[in-house]
């Protein structure tokens, strides 16, 4: 039994057709990955995340070894976790057959494992076959709209599906020749094989095997110049995630004297590792179904977007090409400026527009360019990132480029001129008059924050509970609530500014430092600790955003401040109201903070209520529509987010929607309205059903 | 080209305002200043005209060091330079005027582009008055400003009672700007930083040699009676009647 | 006290209305400070209208009648008003608060060499002197004012003085001798177009009726205009409204849409949203009608009804309609 490699063709040793085929792979293969990090160097520095090392690893294990978010959807599940399984159980054999190439029999196990191995191999290669099996079924016949069709998904399956299949057949042959201590299936192909002579063996064993190392190195080379980028960088991009709540927005150094420009207009303005999360998009669109944007015909899908980026990153690299002058690659030649002869055009990262031309096909065709309606369709809830089972994030990215351009170019949705403006003079994003901030709290009896004595919890109003009438009345049953569990608390009256939290997500960063740090100021002058918010976006900013800026606080939201008060006996519900409530988790309560147990509690603890749970809620609810400063827009394009929302609520025939967040109850109470259901439910916030309850 | 744009400093038009003591003027503690909305407007079209004819966009503003502030928010959304025009007097609309003309004849615009009216005191006057005493055309209360392609003349177009008037204007002109003329831009982060850097003249207002007195004298100022709270009346007959008895609006 | 003139202001050969707010404020300051009531008309072909002013109780009615004044220039007219102002021995000059007034008055001041005031709403005469009143700061502050000049020039607040009836004795008309050359003029009308509505521009309006998301459908929205024609008033409505389809997107009255600040302000089926109210706080009366008691609007409003609309704005009207009777 000859090895492939020790036979002659056409004169040419086997050895010595293999070396080159293998040296011109791993040589094509090293270049390409070279490219690829020349990319990653021409993004900007961040430093590596090192940060809380054991939660890292145990993530890796967790989300990338276990596979733990791909079992959301069961049958991708399965299939995924079939075929990702099995190559790691097969890479040994792999190696094996690469270095048996050269050196016959060589195998890395001890004698005795050599079996168990063989059959655990086969056992792996059948389940990878299911896989792809299953794979070309959700690919060719169910044809879930999340999934690009692209040829090159169906190269690698049928690729994998050919690896497995030389593998059983040389197997095969090997087990026919005698071979000892094969696997189950080499033994049951073998039986198959038994009684051919030895050259159709020969015939059967050569091209299998042959077939199999150049698929295989094909299969390596194609890894980085595809979505199976993701094979080699999941991992790393796993270990490397973000252990911050979704959401929480990295500040801009705007006293960064050598900047010339802020936010991200380029794809070499974002950082390395944001460039690195690009080669990780396995175009799969679990992101894009979750999106409440997409849901409702806006021109953002998160998928699309990570992809434009990439498409758009790799024209700065282009392969097998000189480098485009100016882009800040090093031209790899060291001969300086030399102009190449075909120059191919950089696609603009961002242009202006409301609308895509129609894509041909389910691969979006945008050449690498985003229009930026697309970052202004972003409600920032997160859904997106929850969803990515390589932990992409995109909301960052989002974020960068509303940045750029609302500081650098003030191009933004001209209603948040008004907005930015009200909230620059009297730190509302209504414009009323800063002196009035506390004019709810007239004739209530409310504590007011003095200097020098540091007041124990201080009641952060928030500017939709200061100033919408709607929300107010929240305030009130909020205060009401404080006072009759007999806690101690003030508030900061006029000297409250708006958290910043809306300008910061449309994008103005200078103007959010500013309120924040002038907050920060106010909060630090009387001495706060503790601050108990009513509102989820104060809740989140001041919790996780605050720090950035040197303001450490304890932040509660009212319902986990509530739900504290009822499990400590301090607030006694004596009256019993029947209702049919559902509850929905605002993204950046819930899905943000993963604040999802206590405003249930709370729902317990009434007695009469009836908790009924929609099917997209906790970590899968979905979005009021209002984030990412979207409050403050005009939502023009498409269905209305907060319609679809209402319509899930009211399916399930309540009569109370129950929220935690003044910007949801407006969303959804419009949403009844616009149902026509306003007679039959009512939208409250779970403070006036806890008062209500007193 | 120039261009010659009017800031006024003016109290920010949500403030509750309350009578001074002295019953002469407003509390200004704690009160805060934005530059007047019309002149923004009017900043805006003079910005307009530097990117589609290459203005030179001039800001004015006569009073104290503080409208120091509403110029350098004018030179972030864009324009050239600032001139301060220092007073410590109150100038009505007529001694505006006077400065203005010697201003104009310092810097010699082509346009002169001005809010309709101070949110201030409302007074409608500093533009058609400045107009006279040049002697040039005025267009008030402008809704559409096309220049001419020699830049000799201007078609503005006017909201007047019942409809829209179209005027043909040599230049140099005044014009005053009204709300629906455009909505001025949202300065960006590079229009603040070189703010902080652009030409900033301060000029005392006796320099300019105006000898003119205001002739508007404040005896009073009183605020209207209170607004009573909200009341819920039964019928709509209750509701007619209060509202032409009591509300005097029917 | 020397003689009060009125700038009277036509429009192709009809007399504004608004002018005779202006001569009532003449004669009652000329009651009570002296001096006599003239006016002053400019324009081409207007002996009709020289005629109706001669019939509200002035002394002289002064007509500037020449092809050139055909069309209103305040280049031209300041210089002839100020000519008559001369001529008449006058020490007040007064037009009514329009367009045309606010444009021309501070050029006729300025040739004068006369301080002015704009938007009169009152005045005393203490002592020989005339103390007026005026709205500063959008109207939130009445100042009292007086101006330290021998002639002065005023505009006066229509909605203030009641236009001035038929009365007494016609007056004598003068013809004032103009030679207007408007190609010497480097002004040139070019054209008017008016507003196609016949109703008022919603931003202007001193009335406003606004519909909201209740009204349930854009044939329900005729409710709201019926209210408004009867008022003289425009129409606005609720971002709910506009994106329900009910009515035409430039009627949005709100943070997003258009701000407003009319005199009389009906919210009608409108809870009151933030958003809303941001746009329609400062009106000096809100009226409220919405079947949901607990509505915000009816925070801010300062007249409500809590009712059903389709009863509550047939009965408004009516009971309007009897009112004005």
């Amino acid at each position: 039994m000859i090895n492939p490699t020790s036979a002659t063709y056409l004169g040419i040793p086997g050895v010595a057709i293999f070396v080159v085929v293998l040296l011109a792979a791993l040589g094509c293969f090293c270049y390409i990955i070279y490219c690829r990090y020349l990319l990653l160097a021409l993004g900007k520095w961040e430093p590596l995340r090192l940060d809380h090392l054991v939660q890292r690893v145990w993530g890796t294990i967790y989300y990338a070894f276990l596979q733990r978010k791909m079992f959301k959807e069961p049958i991708a599940g399965i299939m995924h976790a079939l075929i990702f399984w099995g190559f790691l159980a097969v890479a040994l054999n792999t190696t094996h057959m690469v270095i048996r190439g050269f050196v016959e029999g060589f195998s890395f196990l001890p004698g005795f494992l050599e079996t168990p191995y063989n059959h655990f191999k086969d056992a792996f290669e059948i389940l990878v076959i299911v896989g792809i099996l299953i794979a070309f079924y959700k690919r060719g016949i169910q044809k879930p709209e999340r999934l690009t069709y692209s040829w090159e998904a169906w190269l690698i399956l049928i690729f994998i599906f050919i690896l497995m299949v030389t593998d059983f057949a040389v197997s095969g042959v090997e087990a026919a020749n005698g071979k000892e201590g094969l696997g189950f299936m080499g033994v049951l192909m073998g039986q198959a094989f038994a009684g051919l002579d030895i050259g159709t063996l020969k015939a059967i064993h050569y091209p299998s095997w042959w077939l199999h190392v150049i698929v295989l190195f094909a299969f390596l080379n194609v890894l980085p110049l595809s979505k199976h980028f993701h094979i080699i960088t999941s991992i790393p991009n796993v270990f490397f995630r973000t252990l911050e709540p979704t959401g929480t927005i990295k500040p801009l150094n705007l006293e960064d004297e050598s900047a010339t420009t802020f936010g991200v207009s380029k794809v070499e303005e974002f950082t390395w590792k944001a460039i690195f999360d690009a080669y990780t998009c396995t175009e799969c669109g679990r992101c894009q179904d979750q999106c409440p944007a997409h849901a409702t015909s806006k021109p953002l899908s998160p998928r699309n977007l990570v992809i434009d980026i990439r498409d758009n990153a790799y024209q700065r690299v282009p392969l097998f090409r000189k480098q485009v002058p100016g882009n800040g690659g090093n031209g790899g030649s060291g001969e300086g400026a030399e102009q190449p002869k075909e120059q191919p055009k950089l696609s603009p990262l961002v242009v202006e527009g409301k609308e895509y031309p129609p894509a041909s096909g389910g691969h979006t065709e945008h050449n690498g360019t985003i229009i930026s309606e697309t970052f202004w369709s972003c409600v920032n809830c997160g859904a997106c990132q929850e969803a990515c089972p390589v932990f992409i994030e995109h909301i960052p990215k989002i974020l960068d480029v509303r940045r750029y351009l609302v500081l650098m170019e003030s191009k933004f949705p001209e209603e948040c001129i008004t907005t930015f403006k009200n909230i620059e003079t009297n730190y509302n994003p209504w414009g009323l008059s800063y002196e009035t901030r506390d004019a709810w709290a007239e004739g209530l009896d409310i504590k007011r924050v003095k200097e020098g004595e540091p007041p124990k919890l201080l009641f952060w109003v928030g500017c939709a509970g200061s100033f919408d009438e709607r929300q107010k009345k929240v305030t009130i049953a909020n205060a009401k609530l404080l006072k009759a569990a007999g806690v101690d608390f003030a508030i900061l009256g006029n000297e409250e500014k708006c958290n910043g939290d809306p300008v910061r997500r449309i994008g103005n960063e200078y103007l959010f430092q500013t309120l924040c740090k002038e907050n920060i100021e106010t909060l630090k002058k009387y001495g706060v600790t503790k601050i108990l918010t009513q509102c989820p976006h104060c809740y989140h900013t001041l919790k996780n955003e605050y720090p950035q800026f040197g303001g450490n606080f304890e932040v509660f939201h009212h319902t986990q401040f509530l739900s504290g008060l009822l499990r400590e006996g301090k607030l006694t519900l004596t009256k019993v109201t029947k209702m049919r409530v559902t509850y929905h988790d605002s993204c950046f309560l819930g899905r943000h903070n993963k604040v999802f147990s206590e405003p249930r509690e709370i729902l317990k603890n009434i007695r009469g209520v009836e908790m009924v749970e929609m099917g997209r809620r906790r970590e899968k609810g979905f979005c009021c529509g209002a984030g990412g400063g979207r409050m403050w827009m005009d939502e023009k394009i498409g269905t209305r987010v907060n319609r679809n929302r209402t319509a899930e609520a009211l399916a399930l025939n309540p009569d109370t929607i129950a929220t935690a967040c003044p910007f949801c109850l407006t969303m959804l109470d419009d949403g009844v309205k616009d149902a026509n259901a306003e007679e039959k439910v009512k939208v409250l916030d779970l403070a006036e059903l806890l008062v209500r309850s007193l | 080209m120039k261009v010659l744009v009017t800031v006024k400093r003016v109290p920010d038009p949500e403030a509750k305002l309350k009578v001074d003591p002295e019953g002469k003027g407003i509390v200004t503690q704690g009160l805060k200043f934005v530059v007047n909305p019309f002149d923004e407007i009017a900043i805006e079209e003079g910005l307009k005209m530097k990117e589609k004819h290459k203005a030179e966009v001039v800001l004015v503003s006569i009073g104290k060091k503080d409208s120091t502030e509403q110029l350098r928010t004018g030179l972030a959304m864009g324009a050239d330079r600032a001139i301060l025009v220092l007073t410590d007097d109150g100038a009505d609309s007529e001694v505006v005027a006077r400065i203005l003309t010697k201003v104009y004849e310092m810097e010699k615009p082509d346009i002169v582009l001005m809010g309709k009216q101070a949110v201030d005191d409302d007074m409608n006057q500093a533009g058609q008055l400045l107009a006279e005493y040049l002697g040039i055309p005025q267009a008030t209360f402008a809704s559409k400003v096309e220049l001419s392609a020699d830049l000799k003349s201007a078609k503005v177009t006017r909201e007047i009672d019942g409809g829209m008037e179209t005027l043909e204007i040599q230049l140099p002109a005044v014009i005053t700007a009204d709300l629906r003329l455009n909505t001025p831009r949202y300065a960006s982060l590079p229009g603040i930083m070189k703010a902080k850097t652009k030409p900033f003249k301060e000029i005392p207002a006796a320099e300019l040699g105006v000898q003119v007195k205001p002739k508007v004298k404040i005896l009073k100022l009183e605020e209207p009676p209170k607004r009573k709270g909200g009341i819920k009346v039964e019928t709509v007959q209750e509701l007619v009647l209060k509202l032409k008895n009591e509300a005097k609006v029917l | 006290m020397g003689n009060i003139l009125v700038i009277a202001e036509q429009s192709k050969g009809s007399l504004k209305k608004a002018s005779l707010s202006a001569v009532t404020f003449a004669k009652s300051l000329a009651g009570k400070a002296g001096g006599e009531v003239h006016i002053l008309v400019m324009g081409s072909g207007i002996d009709s209208v020289a005629k109706e002013l001669a019939g509200c109780g002035a002394k002289k009615v002064w007509v500037a009648d020449d092809p050139g004044l055909k069309d209103y220039l305040a280049p031209a007219c300041a210089q002839v008003a100020a000519q008559v102002a001369k001529d008449c021995g006058a020490s007040v000059v007064a037009a009514t608060v329009t367009a045309m007034g606010k444009d021309l008055l501070p050029r006729v001041a300025a040739k004068l060499g006369a301080g002015m005031l704009s938007d009169i709403i009152d005045f005393v005469v203490e002592g020989g002197n005339i103390i007026f009143k005026r709205p500063v700061y959008a109207g939130s502050i009445v100042a009292h004012v007086s101006l330290e000049s021998d002639l002065k020039v005023v505009s006066v607040r229509g909605t203030a003085f009641e236009a001035a009836k038929k009365d007494g004795a016609p007056a004598e008309i003068s013809k004032v001798s103009v030679s207007v050359d408007p190609s010497q003029s480097k002004m040139k009308f070019v054209n008017f177009e008016e507003y196609k509505s016949v109703r008022p521009e919603l931003t202007e309006a001193s009335i406003v009726v606004s519909g909201g998301r209740g009204l349930k459908s854009a044939e329900n929205f005729k409710i709201i205009e019926g209210l408004a024609d009867l008022l003289g008033g425009a129409v606005g409505a609720t971002r709910a409204a506009v994106d329900s389809g009910f009515c035409p997107n430039d009627l949005q009255v709100g943070q997003t849409g258009k701000v407003v600040a009319p005199t009389l302000y009906f919210a009608i089926a409108i809870s009151g949203a933030i958003q809303h109210l941001a746009g329609m706080k400062d009106s000096k009366v809100i009226v409220a009608i919405n079947k949901d008691p607990e509505a915000p609007i009816f925070q801010v409003a300062d007249y409500g009804i809590v009712g059903d609309l389709f009863k509550a704005v047939p009965e408004l009207v009516e009971e309007i309609k009897k009112a004005k009777a």
